[in-house]
């Protein structure tokens, strides 16, 4: 059965300005006065004793009932009501081998899996199918009813992994169906799991050729690339090979040799491309080489133009092509001399250069973070940690020294935090050695991991702190009341959906948050950050995927449809140019 | 209502009685050695017809010469000279002045009576009823128009003290809105008259108002106040008791030998002009 639910029921209280509008008329209500000069006709008419009431007058208003009606129609726009049906559904949660041998047995495994889910019994009924990965990162890939969309997903599935335990993703499916739902796992391996998974398993020895490795050389006027061509299988394989454009040529390999193949290009050519004709695992049959090109930086620099021109220039020179994107960039380069103040502008990230005269002082007693993400593996040889001068401690914010150059911090990662919780992050530069700088290849990755981290993380992290840092917001499924637990206590409290949303007002010592609907649990949230900090709320992680609300048999779907609306307006707009008509023929 | 509206609707009557006549083809005219001549026969120098001896006729007008050659007494009739007058009497009450277009349309009325009374030589005699009592209009022209048109409350009528002149042209022009029997009004009007006309504006907000809700009706000459529920058979009761009240008048009117014509004030003047006669007002060339 379903139940008819209201998008926005605070809007009832529209409903109280029905009475408003009933006093307003009630007072405005008057006898039309009329001067006749038959007042004597009306007298032979023997009429009753006038018994008129204001109830009985306000009754016969029309104008009165038309603005009622408008009044109701416009309550039954803004209270949004929409009709919540229950449709009863199995869950069939289907786990993919990740691993790229399974690329040579897609079709097997789709009919093996259409052939025995129709055994089962599973596609003769309303099935919800979701598919997982078994890489745990991989997640969810699909979900839906429509057995062709699953097979789409599936024929799409990237298999490109390598042996890996499948534990956590069959715990992820089991979690996704609940305790009734069915698990299907798919690998070409047959592979020991529980009883309630069940598995389909269509591997079987191929005979495969292809590329087990590249390595190119420059050569002056020449790059010369050398592949590694392996024969896996236990028998001789004749296979034809070609080299970008030119013609193919046989080649024949016997039984597990390894060949390689050597071929040199101008330094004209950037790309190449050797390929073998295409065997059952075609992951191994192309490979793609390709000559080593400065990367795009996307950035929007501000300061003086000379400045700016100067960073472009340097940029241009090594191994970055600097992309201009000024008017939206995700991150702002500020090209500035003066001592910055805590948290001017609301950007998470930024690089500054600094100055000689202005140079960074850092505030804590670090030693050189070699294993920092942005400096790591990196190639410093003539910086050395000569720690001297250094500043007092502030409480505004953390220095983190990357790089030394002599006794000066060179390249220094700066956090502050916000009073609200928000961290932001700035990467000093000392210009003293301005010539030398643009010297080191790894100060130009720096930047390079620097920007991506930040492209990465800014975006999500801005949209994440602008609206509300002290609300958290979850999507849900179906509207009604969903219960709250703090902190592992057992009261909880209730909250309503809004729209499909939960807004979840945090506070700073909040650590946990258990989110229920109908006793079903439904999303565990734990407040830690992502690096390790604590206090910040908007940077929660989710441990466990809001898919859990979905949990038994049954689920809500909301039959929504904004036609009738139309509609509404429509007629309200009719009632007002009647009552509006009334009005003045009245008056007139 | 204007003054300037008033004398206005006065020149308009005035003006179409150039074109219009006030119909006076029969009765017998006030006797008096006037210029005008009467349809009976009378004692003129002027020969009208012959006519068969019955007796008692007077033997001094057989024609004798007649009776000499053919043997048969016939009579020599002579046309009666006679001296027409009319009386004209305008109901002064409220309710032919509250509403605008009635007013008009009376006044253009009075207009016309006057002017195509005067253009006749009928000498007329307008006479304003008021409540109580009459006030005679010795000089009228358009300036005094809108003065003596105001409308006084008048909640009765009484024409028995209305000194009416015996055998004239009796011209009375009201909307007949007063309780009461009409017989009881009009049997003065009729009474040694000449001819008499009865002239009754009325307006279609009286006749058959379009009232859309529950009302305080005040009367416009007694001022006397009455809230009505207001129904569709209310409005049907009203609209029939008016007609009844029109066809008794006009009833009346045939039994008297009063000609009785109604005018519509919503009507264009130029169209209710060809229908204020018997058979269409008299045109004058």
């Amino acid at each position: 059965m379903g139940e008819l639910s209201l998008g926005s029921p605070i809007f009832l209280w529209a409903l109280l300005s029905l009475p408003l509008l009933w006093l307003i008329h009630a007072l405005q209500l008057k006898l039309h006065k009329k001067l006749i000069g038959t007042l004597f006709l009306l007298d032979r008419l023997e009429l009753d004793h006038y018994q008129g009431s204001r109830i009985r007058r306000l009754l016969q208003s029309p104008s009165l009932w038309l603005q009622t009606l408008v009044l109701l129609f416009l309550t039954l726009l803004l209270i949004d009501p929409y009709w919540q049906q229950e449709i009863r559904t199995s869950k069939c949660a289907i786990v993919v081998d990740n691993s790229a041998s399974m690329r040579a047995f897609k079709t097997e495994f789709q009919d093996a899996l259409e052939t025995n889910l129709k055994a089962w019994g599973v596609l003769s009924k309303a099935t919800d199918f979701a598919l997982f990965g078994s890489t745990i990162m991989s997640g969810k890939q699909h979900q839906g009813q429509q057995w062709s969309a699953l097979l789409t997903a599936l024929h799409n599935m990237p298999l490109q992994g390598g042996e890996h335990d499948m534990s956590p993703a069959l715990h992820l499916a089991r979690q996704w169906v609940g305790a009734n739902g069915c698990i299907v796992l798919l690998s070409d391996h047959p592979r020991k799991v529980s009883p309630d998974v069940n598995m389909i398993s269509c591997g079987h020895k191929i005979d495969n050729v292809g590329f087990a490795g590249v390595s190119a050389e420059n050569q002056g006027k020449e790059w010369a690339v050398e592949a590694i061509i392996r024969n896996s299988s236990a028998k001789s394989q004749t296979r034809s090979l070609a080299i970008s454009q030119q013609s193919p040529r046989v080649i024949t390999l016997k039984a597990q040799e390894i060949r390689t193949i050597t071929a040199k290009f101008s330094h004209a050519i950037t790309k190449a491309q050797f390929s073998l004709a295409h065997d059952a695992f075609a992951l191994d049959d192309i490979l793609t080489v390709v000559k080593p090109q400065a990367k795009k930086l996307s950035m929007g620099i501000t300061g003086e133009q000379n400045e700016g021109q100067f960073l472009k220039d340097r940029f241009d020179l090594l191994y970055t092509k600097l992309h201009w994107n000024q008017e939206n960039p995700y991150l702002k380069i500020t090209l500035q001399d003066a001592q910055l103040s805590a948290l001017s502008e609301p950007l998470s990230y930024r690089i500054i250069f600094h100055t000689i005269k202005h140079k960074v002082r850092p505030s804590v007693l670090s030693l050189v973070p070699t294993q920092h993400e942005l400096v790591r593996g990196l190639n410093w040889p003539p910086l050395g940690a000569e720690l001297s001068g250094l500043g007092e401690i502030s409480l505004e914010h953390e220095d983190l020294v990357l790089v030394w150059h002599r006794s000066l911090p060179f390249l220094v990662l700066r956090s502050k935090t916000h009073p609200d919780g928000r961290v932001f992050q700035e990467l000093h530069i000392n210009t003293e050695y301005k010539d030398q700088l643009w010297s080191y290849p790894s100060f130009v990755l720096s930047l390079h991991r620097f920007v991506e981290n930040a492209a990465k993380a800014c975006p999500a992290y801005e949209r994440a702190n602008r609206k509300s840092p002290t609300v958290l917001d979850i999507p849900v499924k179906s509207e009604g009341n969903y219960e709250l637990c703090w902190n592992e206590e057992n009261e909880t409290t209730t909250i309503s959906s809004q729209k499909g949303w939960l807004q979840i007002p945090t506070h700073m010592e909040s650590k946990s948050l258990k989110v229920s609907h109908k006793n079903t649990p439904i999303a565990e949230y734990a407040f830690q950050l992502v690096d390790g900090r604590e206090g910040d709320f908007s940077k929660a992680k989710t441990f466990l995927s809001k898919g859990n609300m979905d949990m038994g048999e049954s689920i809500m779907s909301q039959q929504r449809s904004d036609d009738w609306k139309i509609l509404i307006i429509l007629l309200v707009l009719s009632l007002l140019m009647i009552d509006w008509h009334i009005r003045g023929r009245r008056n007139s | 209502m204007l003054h300037e509206e008033k004398q206005n609707a006065w020149r308009r009557g005035w003006v179409a009685s150039q074109n219009y006549a006030l119909p006076r083809r029969r009765g017998p005219w006030r006797k008096g050695g006037g210029g005008d001549r009467n349809r009976v026969s009378g004692q003129s120098l002027d020969f009208n017809d012959h006519r068969p001896y019955v007796q008692g006729d007077d033997m001094r007008l057989v024609n004798w010469r007649v009776y000499a050659a053919t043997g048969q007494m016939v009579l020599k009739t002579f046309e009666e000279e006679v001296s027409p007058c009319a009386d004209i009497l305008i109901d002064g009450s409220q309710s032919m002045f509250y509403v605008e277009e009635k007013a008009i349309r009376s006044i253009e009325m009075i207009g016309w009576i006057v002017g195509s009374c005067q253009r006749q030589g009928l000498r007329p005699n307008l006479m304003v009823m008021k409540n109580h009592g009459v006030e005679n209009v010795e000089f009228f022209s358009e300036e005094q128009c809108p003065n003596i048109f105001n409308g006084v409350a008048c909640s009765s009528i009484d024409l028995s003290h209305i000194p009416w002149r015996r055998n004239s042209l009796r011209v009375f022009l009201s909307d007949l809105l007063y309780p009461g029997d009409p017989l009881e009004w009009l049997r003065p009007l009729a009474k040694g008259a000449g001819l008499a006309w009865l002239y009754c504006p009325y307006d279609e907000s009286e006749s058959n108002p379009e009232w859309s809700d529950d009302m305080e009706m005040e009367d416009v000459e007694s001022g006397n106040k009455r809230r009505i529920s207001l129904s569709s058979d209310l409005l049907k009761r009203y609209r029939l008791a008016y007609e009844r009240h029109t066809e008794e008048a006009e009833s009346t009117c045939t039994r008297l030998g009063v000609f009785f014509n109604r005018v519509n004030s919503q009507l264009p003047w130029s169209k209710v002009l060809p229908s204020l006669g018997e058979d269409g007002a008299q045109w004058v060339n």
